[in-house]
């Protein structure tokens, strides 16, 4: 009798084992899948904004006035736009052509860009 | 003997507190993998509705033949794209009535009631600013966060403005 409760003791501590390594593998994975929903979030509401972002820029033709209708503010050169999750920068660009100016966006979330693209606009619209 | 019974019994109790604490482990590993499942496509409902509702409404405005305008329908803000058919005018009302995005195609002077129009996407609420040379479009979801898409409509040659 004792030998056997002995021995389901032993089967369920390897068991114990055996599901402690699981679960550890389990929530790296769901730490992962989480982190990654959230960086996807940030991704879709970040474009959104650069869109918009875009367009002030070739309605204001300036950085500096998206920045302040937007609560931006700026740092070390570049304008940049607080969200939520992310900021959106403007860094300086070099306008070329017919282009009366150009920056280049990103979207930066936890120090990792998710997205970049210039932005060069042309004579703003009366 | 006696010794013997206390020592089956500690084995036993043993035994059993490795069980609760297995069971524990099975159910808290299932529960936050429930937990991460659900904020994961939460987020990613809400994330769709948002991109999709703002692509929709800036792709009306690019699509438009003339400069869009915005009103009043169903009691909130709305879209107003008109159309030349033939020799008749024709209005789009894109505006949010009811939980839902809606599109409203009819000819200009009729009267038309919000429910009349075709349901597009699910939306909570829609407002519209005008600006100068500016649309601005807030869009918020049943317990999502707000999306605000600037647009600057463009117009294409010939166009009415």
């Amino acid at each position: 009798m004792k030998s056997r409760v002995s021995l389901a003791l032993t089967e369920l501590c390897i068991m114990l084992l055996v599901l402690a390594f699981a679960a550890a593998l389990c929530l790296r994975v769901f730490l992962w899948a989480d982190e990654t929903a959230r960086q996807n979030t940030a991704r879709d509401a970040a474009l959104i904004h650069m869109q918009s972002v875009a367009e002030l820029l070739k309605v204001t033709g300036s950085p500096e006035a998206v920045a302040t209708q937007m609560s931006g503010a700026q740092r070390s050169g570049h304008w940049y736009i607080p969200a939520e999750t992310y900021e959106i920068r403007m860094l300086p660009a070099e306008a070329s052509g017919e282009a009366l100016g150009s920056v280049y966006l990103e979207a930066v979330y936890q120090d990792t860009v998710l997205i970049s693209f210039p932005v060069s606009w042309q004579e703003v619209a009366p | 003997m006696r010794e013997n019974g206390k020592a089956k019994a500690l084995t036993v109790t043993a035994a059993l507190l490795v069980f609760v604490v297995f069971a524990a482990g099975i159910l808290s590993v299932l529960l936050s993998g429930a937990g991460v499942y659900q904020r994961l496509t939460r987020r990613g409902s809400l994330s769709y509705a948002n991109r999709t509702a703002a692509q929709y409404l800036a792709t009306r405005v690019r699509q438009s033949e003339a400069a869009p305008l915005t009103g009043e329908f169903g009691g909130g803000d709305a879209l107003v794209l008109s159309q030349t058919i033939g020799t008749d005018e024709y209005l789009t009302r894109i505006y949010c009535y009811d939980g839902w995005l809606r599109e409203l195609f009819t000819p200009a002077g009729g009267q038309f009631a919000p429910e009349d129009g075709e349901k597009i996407l699910p939306l909570a609420a829609l407002e519209i600013e005008a600006g100068q040379n500016l649309l601005t479009f807030r869009l918020r979801q049943e317990g999502g966060p707000e999306t605000v898409l600037s647009l600057m409509p463009r117009l294409r040659e010939g166009a009415r403005p």
